[in-house]
């Protein structure tokens, strides 16, 4: 049975009409899911620990006020006038502005044979015309665009809490970089500052374990320790930097051995006594005491049974690992790049002490270190450590023999300039 | 008078012409529109291709009376509109007026851009005023009054182009395009057999009366205010001086002068005629974009940019249909 639609001018009234609640709800469906995000947030147990019940109401109550105007004034801005309506009505039923016609001309101002004529006209077409049929609500993809919005909101704020210290964290061994950036400003401890930025390079590489990172920490904090006895004025800059440095390495300790027993407690072949031996060695060295006789040289062939204990399929890489510590020991330059560039031979047993004479003496020996001038050595460490792999060469001439006297007629003509902190030394 | 019998009546007169026309549709229609809603047209086309002969056979269609001139440089105004003659009746001599061709119902105003511009703005006061004064007297032309003038737009030598002023008097500017092979076929059967057609009359008699109430009929046809806003904004857009009003970049960059509100006013009365014709009451967007390109195609006035690049007024004014919003 056909809809009764009465005038045209009815039907125009009709339409702007329904157009006005089509936007009402269009104006309820996008502002309906930030409520809902903002409401249900209120009520997650952490949402309201961060803010009282009356706080939450009172945002609550903005919000739904805000609404309010917000779809009072899209009603009242963009809502479908008669005159609109009569245009779409138009378009519907091809009424070539018969509808708009009628909703909009002055009926005093029209011959009214012609004004009945074209009303009967616009009338002939409205049969055509079914409001809900032509004129479905449709829900609008601002609605889509406000609820996923929304979820993405709430989600976030029930995510923020466990991935937060995530993103915070810092990459290990950035605060031993930072310490050894330090120390190597003051002269006397390049040696130990190229060592730990070394040592911060090895620990962010992927495929370390855990272990061998332990390992790698725990020689340095020896280290540190023994040349923090050295260190004859104790509260100097020096002594400072040496306590920074050790309290990042004991950080880092703690971190590994946190890491260790986390995945002690869901990993299957890690060995009770491995971790309680690790543990212990650990602690040791974390109260600054120096390591035992037995345990300071500690042979690298046994160090994996020392670890915590691990599966078998490790093997290979642990034994990669305590060649690289093998290096650090040997005074190697400990840069991942110019471990590659040193032929990958046995190295030397032990290094000799200056007359020291030893049955089979360097012959088992298949390379030896030069080290360079402490500048120079710095940075080539440096730029190792960062993984550009170039050779660098210095730029200063390296050589034993001594200068000739300015006044020898054999004295070399170029100058070279003299580092700063040699200046005091000759006067 | 009722609508359709307006439409019936159009479409009569519309089939007597094209008994003798062939082809030339559009122009046909374009031309009664404009005479019903009291405008003059000015048809521009090639010699030959049946103007003269479209006018006449409007004239015989609706049984008006029907003067020619063909306009020549050596035409005077007097030749037009008639003079002062000395006659003697009575044994007293005395000036005596002697109305020139103008004075006439339907005018057709040959190759119009032949006459010197002295000539030619004597037609403009009977074209306007639909009255002439010779001597400081008025003389009233006889109603229905329609001029309707032909240009050659090929030759320019001793021809002087009509001034915009004029231009701007015309209701219409049709363009008169030479005929199709198979209307030109047409036109050879038509005119070089043994018999002649010729249009009959449409109207019995008093035809200036019907002619009348059709007129009238057709300035009451309702229009809609958002409609007539369009074509205030059409008009209003070919105004290059508009300013920051005016966003078409055609309008700044080829036109020197818009269309005065006579092109409005032409729109209005020729979408208003058209819909009566397509059997409505009312106008559409449809009567509007039908009737604006001869109701503003003579009263745009291009740069010389726009003649450099052979641009020509009817582009522009589908740039401005495409780009004024209706709404």
């Amino acid at each position: 049975m056909p809809e009764k639609l009465g005038s045209p001018e009815r039907i125009a009234g009709r339409l702007a009409g329904r157009l006005k609640r089509h936007l009402w709800w269009d104006t309820l469906l996008v502002l309906f899911p930030p409520l809902f995000a903002v409401t249900s947030l209120g009520f997650l147990p952490y949402g309201a620990a961060w803010r009282p019940g009356v706080a939450w109401i009172g945002v609550g109550a903005l919000l739904a006020a805000s609404a309010f105007l917000i779809g009072l004034w899209r009603a009242r801005g963009a809502a479908a006038s008669v005159r609109q309506a009569a245009r779409l009505i138009d378009r519907k039923v091809a009424g070539q502005e018969r509808f708009v016609t009628l909703a909009t001309m002055d009926p005093s101002a029209c011959p009214p044979f012609l004004t009945a004529r074209l009303r009967d006209e616009a009338a002939g077409l409205a049969p055509r015309l079914k409001l809900e049929r032509d004129f479905p609500y449709r829900i609008k993809p601002s609605f889509f665009q406000s609820l996923i919005l929304s979820l993405s909101m709430i989600l976030l704020f029930l995510l923020l809490p466990q991935i937060a210290p995530v993103l915070t964290s810092e990459r290990p061994g950035g605060e031993l970089m930072r310490s050894a950036e330090q120390l190597a400003r003051i002269p006397g401890f390049s040696e130990l500052a190229r060592k730990l930025e070394a040592l911060a390079a090895r620990l962010q590489e992927p495929a370390l374990t855990d272990a061998a990172r332990r390992a790698l920490v725990r020689e340095m904090l020896a280290q540190l320790a023994r040349q923090r006895a050295a260190e004859q004025q104790p509260g100097g800059a020096g002594g400072e930097l040496l306590d920074q440095a050790g309290d990042a390495l004991r950080r880092l300790a703690q971190g590994l051995e946190r890491g260790e027993e986390r995945g002690g407690e869901s990993g299957q072949g890690e060995g009770k006594e491995g971790r309680g031996e690790a543990g212990g060695l650990a602690n040791r060295e974390l109260a600054g005491k120096e390591p035992g006789p037995g345990e300071k040289q500690q042979p690298e062939k046994k160090r994996p049974e020392t670890g915590p204990g691990k599966g078998e399929g490790e093997g290979k890489d642990k034994s990669r690992e305590m060649k690289g510590a093998g290096k650090e020991q040997g005074g190697g330059t400990g840069g991942r790049n110019l471990g590659e560039e040193i032929p990958t031979g046995k190295s030397a047993e032990r290094f000799l002490k200056p007359g020291e004479q030893v049955e089979k003496g360097m012959k088992g020996a298949r390379f030896v270190t030069v080290q360079l001038p402490e500048q120079e050595a710095a940075r080539e460490g440096g730029d190792s450590a960062r993984g550009q792999g170039r050779q660098i060469r210095p730029k200063t001439a390296v050589s034993n023999v001594p200068l000739r006297r300015p006044d020898n007629p054999e004295a070399a003509a170029e100058k070279q300039p003299l580092p700063l902190e040699y200046r005091g030394l000759i006067r | 008078m009722e609508p359709e019998k307006y439409r019936e009546l159009f479409l009569q007169l519309e089939a007597e012409v094209r008994k003798v026309i062939v082809g030339h549709a559009d122009v046909i229609r374009k031309v009664l529109v404009a005479f019903f809603a009291g405008g003059h047209v000015l048809l521009e086309g090639v010699p030959g291709l049946g103007k003269t002969l479209l006018i006449k056979s409007l004239s015989r269609a609706l049984g008006l009376s029907f003067k020619r001139v063909q306009f020549t440089p050596d035409l005077m105004p007097s030749d037009i509109i008639g003079t002062q003659v000395l006659a003697e009746s009575d044994g007293r001599r005395e000036f005596q007026f002697k109305k020139g061709p103008i004075f006439a119902q339907v005018i057709l105003a040959d190759e119009i851009n032949r006459a010197t511009p002295k000539t030619q703005s004597a037609v403009l006061e009977a074209m306007e005023e639909k009255q002439v004064t010779v001597f400081g007297e008025s003389y009233p032309l006889d109603s229905p009054f329609m001029v309707l003038a032909t240009q050659n737009p090929i030759e320019l030598e001793g021809t002087y182009p009509l001034p915009e002023a004029q231009l701007d008097r015309f209701f219409f500017k049709l363009l008169v395009s030479p005929p199709s092979p198979r209307d030109l076929g047409e036109i050879l059967q038509r005119t070089t057999g043994a018999g002649l057609r010729e249009a009959s009359r449409v109207f019995a008699h008093d035809g200036a009366a019907a002619v009348a109430q059709m007129q009238q009929l057709l300035r009451q046809v309702i229009i809609a205010p958002p409609l007539e806003d369009y074509v205030v904004r059409l008009v209003h857009a070919t105004q290059p001086a508009a300013g920051k009003g005016n966003t078409i970049a055609a309008v700044h960059e080829y036109l020197r002068f818009g269309s005065s509100p006579r092109g409005a006013q032409a729109i209005i009365l020729g979408a208003k005629g058209n819909a009566l014709v397509e059997g409505r009451v009312h106008v559409s967007y449809e009567d509007i974009e039908t009737v604006i390109y001869p109701a503003l195609r003579h009263r745009l006035i291009l740069n010389f940019q726009a003649e450099a690049e052979n641009i020509n007024a009817d582009q522009i004014l589908a740039t401005l249909v495409k780009k004024v919003p209706r709404d």
